[in-house]
């Protein structure tokens, strides 16, 4: 009976690390095409996959001594006395030194990646940020600055106004002014590995650098309502000049006074889309 | 000491069944979509407009025409309802709207008679071609009071509505079957706005106006001549009437449907004399206090 | 150790009884139904029966859809037994003349039932299980009336209105933006909200036929029976005693039975082609509001005249708007009747026709919720918001150019710091300066 266990044990310790050696194939990994869009994204991967190699050594380590101890346990000579012991003081200085120097090694290393992320001094120089995504039960609002202009505290009345829409441009540290007009949001975007609270009554910069253009999901994280499964928009990264020209056409639209004007202009259908 | 596999049995089936509850229905659930031809064809033969047919085996048009001659007689005391607001004391636009006291116009009653009651007939009588749209009408508003206060049409018909006032009237409708009318009329407007109904009411529709809210007047639109307001004193008279039995509506704003169905019997080339009874009785609030008046913010 | 040891066979009852409650799953879903107004319910039982016949044939139930052809609805595909409408231009399509008749429709219900439901309700009556905790109120469809639209005053709503307020949602309300809801998912939800709009139209409008069956009509014929018997009395003439109510509503069910062999079905069918004729019209391109002049430049002149007008007997817009555009006007202080009727309604300030209390919109939040284009508050302005006291001026009152002046001025309110006007009443000032 005691085999029989061991054996147990050990197919589902053994199933899990294969399940993890086959998972990426499967797509059971990463969201979308399991890469990180973003520089800092490309940097959590690395932490993950530090963390997932240094777990995983130990996860084997550990099952491979439960294993044994277990077979021993089942196969034994029930004549065979067991060992008392009352301790040992090397093991346990040995089991406590090194996981926390695993530890203390892990939050040493991430340190850069998390001041990168949440502490302002460390964010890249001259971040001006590109749009104000306004959080709400249950949609996200976007405020772009004009085309050429920076983006002010208070709405100005030349913005562009977007909703469950966010356009970033790549090649450069791109921000955003999140906050949000009723309760708790949350600004996630797993493909970017990008994720941020917002708080009522605070404004809080996020930002990132895309490494591909594309359009990611935008969910919420944080539980606002009842609504909150469905608050899903989009953030589309283009390159610089198509992001201008974006901006322009968007501006275009929301400006549009009924009057179809010179062919010069953008001409719009009353309702497009 | 119950056996392992029991054990399993006693936990894992109750999952299984829980997790099978969700199994079924929901908005996935199996729909049909049946299609309805938009008109049956064995509908559509026997449907014949009643005007384009010709004149069925019923009342005939060969049996003549005939008129009536009535006064809507008010059986009590003529009230003497006080003004809406007297002069200059208007609650909004007291320049324009004060030039005279606003009359309440709910029960007018001279020499013994009702005015402003429709008596109309609910259905066009069988058998009548289609006749014409007169000329357009004249719906005014002067002193922030609707002149006419109620008003008959016909379907098709317009109705001009004017301003003669210096400031700006939002005349809006409340009818059942039609759409509703509701436009801002310019201040001293006299082209006016056309106004029509394109399908006939069985009960006379009220007429508000949205800026100040005591105007009230009534419309009816009818798809037929037969359809008369009486007078200030009471007096109607309706002409042209197929021969034979119709059954008239008669209508009070206070009292609402008087009568549902007022037998006159019509002879060809005669008139016919007829007297409506109202009590006072029968007409809503009257015998109440007087209403209260709600005072309006001055500030306009 | 010392006592019994636990015995497994005492989890056999707790666990029997666990088995037992999850049968509970075992049983049907409870089906959505199109619930009724209450005007259908408050018929006599005989016309009751006939309306709700007449609304199960020709729109079906949410499970059992019927397609009508006299509405101006685009089920999807090619209804049986009809000949598909060949143009030169456009050839009979291979790809859609495979998909069975009603898949936009099914698909229209699908995405409504899983996204619009909870607010809107099945029937789309606004009273949805969420509906009771929003403020203002999910939108009910069944007076066929829509407040953001694109079409004069008299006119119904476009598919293109509806399209936009799916899209990009209606701010400060809790209408979201479907912006990811997919082309062909917002189509065909829009198409199945104007048909459950219809439903609604043709209910209410059937009913509002039926009113002489209604047991308000008996309780008022009653009421004046029994005022008649009394003044009788009191004047001392004999006079017959009140009938009952069930004496009338008998009375009632023999006459209705006329009026269904004969009247009825022509009212049926007069609503119906009304409602269709409608709902068609909407679709013109002349029903549909445009400017004839491009905006007026947006100058401090332009807004000047746009204040003045605002402030003006002609526009009037101070009344309800307030002085300084915070949406507290004089007439949110008065009493207003309800539409038709001399009733007032027992609160103070303005309503929409669905019976709610409706502020003003405070034009200094930079919030428009039928759009933030110049060409919506021109739409807004020109032809009113249906089912609300807000008028239409264009084409009668004010000139395109005068709307614009007031557009522009509008539209820089946000921008603009709150001064008090000449001739506001000090009331008005305290209120706004609080703000």
């Amino acid at each position: 009976m005691g085999r029989f266990w061991a054996v147990f044990f050990m197919v589902f310790a053994a199933a899990c690390v294969g399940l993890c050696l086959v998972a990426p194939q499967y797509g059971w990994w990463f969201p979308g095409d399991g890469k990180a869009h973003t520089t800092l994204g490309q940097k959590i991967d690395d932490l993950f996959y530090l963390i997932l190699v240094i777990v995983t050594v130990t996860f084997i380590g550990t099952q491979i001594a439960l294993g044994y101890v277990l077979w021993r346990g089942a196969t034994h000579d029930p004549r065979e006395k067991a060992l008392f012991s009352h301790g040992s003081h090397t093991l346990e200085v040995i089991w406590t030194i090194v996981p926390s120097g695993i530890l203390l090694f892990i939050a040493l290393y991430q340190m850069d990646v998390w001041a990168h992320y949440r502490i302002k001094t460390y964010f890249p120089q001259k971040l001006e940020p590109v749009a104000e995504v306004t959080a709400r039960q249950f949609e996200w609002r976007i405020r772009y600055p004009a085309r050429g202009k920076k983006l002010m505290p208070t709405p100005q009345p030349d913005d562009i106004y977007t909703v469950n829409d966010v356009r970033v441009p790549t090649g450069h540290p791109v921000a955003i002014s999140l906050r949000t007009e009723d309760v708790q949001h949350s600004f996630f975007v797993p493909a970017l590995r990008v994720k941020q609270d917002a708080v009522p009554g605070l404004v809080i910069p996020v930002w990132w650098e895309m490494t591909d253009t594309g359009t990611y999901d935008l969910t919420c994280a944080e539980l606002c309502g009842w609504g909150h499964y469905k608050m899903k928009a989009q953030v589309v990264a283009m390159p610089e000049a198509d992001f201008e020209a974006w901006k322009s056409q968007t501006a275009a639209e929301q400006f549009y006074d009924g009057v179809p004007q010179a062919a010069a202009e953008v001409a719009q259908r009353p309702a497009d889309e | 000491m119950m056996r392992l596999t029991s054990h399993v049995a006693l936990v894992l089936l109750p999952i299984l069944a829980l997790a099978a509850c969700g199994c079924g229905g929901g908005a996935g659930a199996e729909t049909t979509v049946t299609y309805l031809p938009s008109r049956p064809d064995e509908v559509a033969t026997a449907e014949a407009a009643p005007g384009a047919a010709a004149p069925s085996a019923g009342e005939a048009i060969a049996g003549g025409f005939g008129s009536i001659k009535g006064r809507v007689l008010f059986q009590g005391d003529a009230p003497s309802l006080p003004p809406i607001y007297e002069k200059g004391a208007a609650p909004k636009d007291p320049a324009v709207c004060g030039i005279e006291a606003a009359p309440n116009e709910t029960i007018v009653s001279n020499n013994g008679g009702l005015a402003n009651v429709f008596i109309y007939l609910p259905k066009a009588p069988k058998g009548m071609g289609e006749v014409p749209a007169p000329e357009p009408i004249v719906f005014d508003q002067r002193s922030c009071v609707f002149r006419p206060h109620a008003l008959v049409m016909r379907t098709g018909q317009t109705v001009k509505v004017l301003n003669d006032d210096a400031v700006a009237h939002n005349t809006h409708t409340y009818p059942k079957r039609n759409s509703p009318f509701n436009q801002t009329v310019a201040p001293s407007d006299r082209e006016g706005i056309a106004l029509t109904y394109g399908r006939p009411e069985t009960l006379p529709l009220q007429v508000g106006c949205d800026i100040h809210p005591w105007m009230v007047a009534y419309h009816l639109p009818v798809d037929h001549p037969f359809a008369a307001v009486s007078a200030a004193d009471g007096t109607f008279e309706i002409k042209d009437l197929p021969a034979g039995k119709h059954d008239f509506k008669v209508w009070h704003e206070k009292g609402g449907e008087l009568n549902k169905a007022l037998a006159v019997t019509v002879k060809a080339g005669e008139t016919v004399e007829i007297e409506i009874p109202v009590a006072a009785g029968q007409l809503a609030g009257f015998q109440g206090p007087t209403p209260k008046v709600i005072q309006l913010s001055s500030t306009r | 150790m010392p006592g019994r040891e636990f015995s497994m066979c005492r989890l056999s009852l707790p666990a029997t009884c666990l088995l037992l409650l999850t049968l509970a799953g075992c049983a049907k879903n409870p089906e959505a139904q199109f619930g009724w107004r209450d005007s259908t319910e408050q018929l006599i039982p005989d016309a009751r029966k006939a309306v709700q016949k007449t609304m199960v044939d020709t729109f079906g139930t949410p499970q059992d859809l019927v397609a009508w052809g006299r509405l101006p609805v685009e089920y999807g595909g090619q209804p049986p037994g009809v000949a598909p409408a060949e143009t030169p231009e456009e050839p009979a399509d291979v790809t859609t003349s495979a998909e069975p008749f009603g898949h936009q429709m099914q698909l229209g219900r699908l995405v409504y039932m899983k996204n619009c439901l909870h607010c809107h309700g099945v029937a789309g009556d606004g009273n949805g299980p969420t509906a009771r905790y929003l403020n203002p109120r999910p939108r009910d469809y069944r007076l066929g009336v829509f407040k953001f639209t694109s079409t004069l005053a008299p006119e119904r709503v476009t598919r293109d209105d509806l399209h936009r307020v799916v899209k990009y949602g209606i701010p400060g309300t809790y209408m979201p933006s479907f912006l990811l809801l997919g082309d062909a998912e917002t189509r065909a939800v829009v198409e199945y909200v104007r048909w459950l709009a219809m439903r609604g139209e043709m209910e209410k409008r059937i009913d509002d036929e039926l009113a002489d069956y209604s047991l308000a009509s008996i309780d008022d014929e009653i009421s004046k029976a029994k005022n008649a018997y009394e003044a009788a009395k009191a004047a001392g003439e004999s006079a017959e005693t009140p009938p009952s109510r069930s004496a009338l509503v008998k009375k009632a069910s023999e006459e209705f039975k006329t009026y269904l062999a004969e009247d009825y079905p022509e009212a049926v069918d007069g609503t119906a082609d009304f409602i269709a004729e409608n709902w068609a019209r909407a679709e013109d391109e002349a029903s549909v509001v445009f400017p004839k002049v491009a905006r007026v430049a947006d100058d401090a002149a332009s807004r000047e005249r746009g204040r003045l007008l605002y402030l003006s007997d002609k526009a009037k817009c101070y009344t309800c708007h307030g002085h300084t555009g915070r949406g507290n006007g004089p007439a949110t202080e008065d009493f207003w009747p309800k539409p038709g009727s001399t009733e007032k309604y027992a609160n103070r300030g303005l309503h929409d026709v669905w019976g709610n209390k409706l502020a003003p919109r405070n034009l200094r939040l930079g919030q428009y919720r039928g759009g933030r284009r110049p060409l919506d508050v021109f739409r807004r302005i020109h032809a009113g918001i249906k089912g609300t006291p807000m008028p239409a001026f264009g084409g009668t009152v004010l000139k395109d150019e005068d709307i614009w002046d007031i557009v522009n001025y509008v539209m820089s309110l946000p921008y603009e710091p709150e001064v008090p006007t000449a001739g506001q009443p000090p009331s008005q000032v305290a209120a706004s300066s609080r703000h």
